[in-house]
């Protein structure tokens, strides 16, 4: 089933990171081999043919394009899906490593289950039987952990990995507002979210139906904390 | 300049149409009041609005202020927002007025830095004339909140479930899901996935969740993909 069974050439000149990845693939069923550099690699590929490589891009003194490049002249090699981890994330050099026959390219530091997956996806796993809902199967309620950066008594400002389009209707559970008894069970998103620092997005949501006394608790709130006052 | 907003009204209180139309800056606002329902609606559906106010409370008739809401969600063609104008304490009668379609309310006495805050947020106007109301940094131990949204399931395998809705969200964030569904499958009440992918799908997003072969979880997501995949 999946990667069970299957074998993996991990290249990578960290240690500590081939010893994190052998650990995860091993809990998978994969027979996991690592090596620190590409020679070390020749030496392997002698003995076995492993159905996956996963290549650091910078190893300590070479290029893990070369071995990109030899795989397209070398047979044995060629049939073997590579994929490529780093931690450059611009998008010319993923272009790049695709087009010299990457198979695939995974950013550092890496996740288990993101690892996992990206990897199913390369040895293929059609086989898996896939389950479509109707069409009007209840919605779920999906949320997210997210920073509250500005109120007033009318909206709010959170920086979330979300992003909305206007007029899309959320909502927002706060243990500081809640125990103020502020309800935010309807925000109407005013704007497009903008992109912020490190891939989030900046989200104004309206405050729709707040009472009067909620809005005085908001003005309150706002009040102590332009004092410095928690 | 830009042009004036637009505002049409629905009160029958006469003080008030005064009071509007000192307060509500004339140099931003051309308020139209209609203190019958039948004036507000032929004004409503025959000139172009940018803006609405209707009070709650009409004598006219009793829940006449749900009846026009009702009336112009279901007729209008081009989408016009609307305050309500309620008394004050009415947090049911505005809950239900929310429910109808209204994009939110004031109450009587009108707090009119929150009025035109409130319409240049929800108009197109350049709002930052009609900001009235600061907003406050807030200290960084209150941060915290958890934002949701509703999303639509579409598949499951053992590896993916596959969610659909108007949000983006990147790749790698934790995302709790809750609902009926989610205790179908899962047998519990929420679970914790990661996003491993996003696609866009005419003009919706499709998220990929990774589940995990390894977890806890698996032998009930297997157990609802057999009842689901054997009845078919």
């Amino acid at each position: 089933m999946g990667l069970q069974g299957k074998s993996i050439l991990c290249i990578d000149d960290d240690q500590d990171f081939l010893m994190l990845v052998k650990k995860i693939l091993e809990n998978v069923g994969m027979q996991v081999y690592t090596c620190l550099n590409l020679s070390e690699a020749v030496g392997v590929f002698v003995k076995i043919t492993p159905d996956i490589i996963l290549l650091d891009l910078n190893l300590e003194f070479e290029s893990g394009k070369k071995l990109l490049k030899a795989k397209r002249q070398n047979p044995k090699l060629s049939n073997i899906p590579i994929m490529v981890c780093s931690g450059e994330n611009k998008r010319e050099t993923i272009e790049k490593v695709i087009a010299l026959g990457g198979n695939g390219y995974i950013l550092k530091p890496i996740r288990q289950t993101h690892l996992i997956h990206s990897l199913k996806k390369l040895v293929g796993d059609k086989d898996r039987p896939v389950y479509k809902f109707p069409m009007e199967s209840p919605p779920i309620q999906a949320s997210l952990k997210s920073d509250l950066l500005l109120l007033s008594e009318t909206k709010c400002v959170v920086r979330s990995n979300l992003k909305c389009k206007k007029n899309q209707v959320l909502e927002m559970s706060s243990d500081l507002l809640n125990k103020e008894d502020i309800s935010t069970e309807k925000l109407l998103v005013l704007q497009q979210s903008q992109p912020s620092t490190n891939g989030l997005f900046d989200t104004t949501l309206g405050l729709v139906g707040l009472t009067e006394e909620e809005i005085k608790k908001v003005k309150k709130l706002k009040t102590n904390w332009s004092l410095g006052e928690s | 300049m830009s042009r004036k907003l637009q505002i049409l009204v629905l009160d029958d209180d006469a003080e008030l149409e005064e009071l509007l139309k000192v307060k509500l800056r004339p140099k931003t606002f051309n308020v139209t009041f209609c203190t019958r329902i039948k004036d507000f609606t032929k004004k409503f559906f025959n000139e172009q609005w940018d803006f609405c106010l209707i009070d709650l409370n009409l004598e006219e008739a009793p829940e006449a202020g749900f009846h026009v809401l009702n009336m112009v969600r279901a007729k209008e063609k081009k989408y016009t927002p609307i305050i309500m104008i309620s008394n004050e304490g009415e947090k049911e009668k505005i809950a239900h007025a929310i429910e109808c379609g209204a994009d939110d309310y004031v109450s009587k006495p009108i707090n009119f830095d929150i009025l035109h805050t409130k319409i240049g947020q929800l108009s197109d106007y350049e709002s930052s004339d009609l900001n009235c109301i600061q907003s406050q940094l807030i200290p960084s131990e209150f941060r915290t909140v958890n934002l949701a949204a509703e999303f639509q399931p579409i598949s499951l395998s053992e590896d993916e479930f596959f969610l659909t809705s108007a949000s983006y969200i990147s790749k790698g964030s934790l995302v709790t899901l809750e609902g009926e569904v989610i205790e179908e499958i899962f047998l519990q009440d929420s679970i914790t996935l990661e996003v491993i992918r996003t696609e866009t799908d005419r003009g919706l997003y499709k998220i990929g969740l990774g589940l995990d072969n390894e977890s806890s979880y698996i032998s009930n997501v297997r157990t609802y993909l057999r009842e689901k995949l054997d009845v078919k």
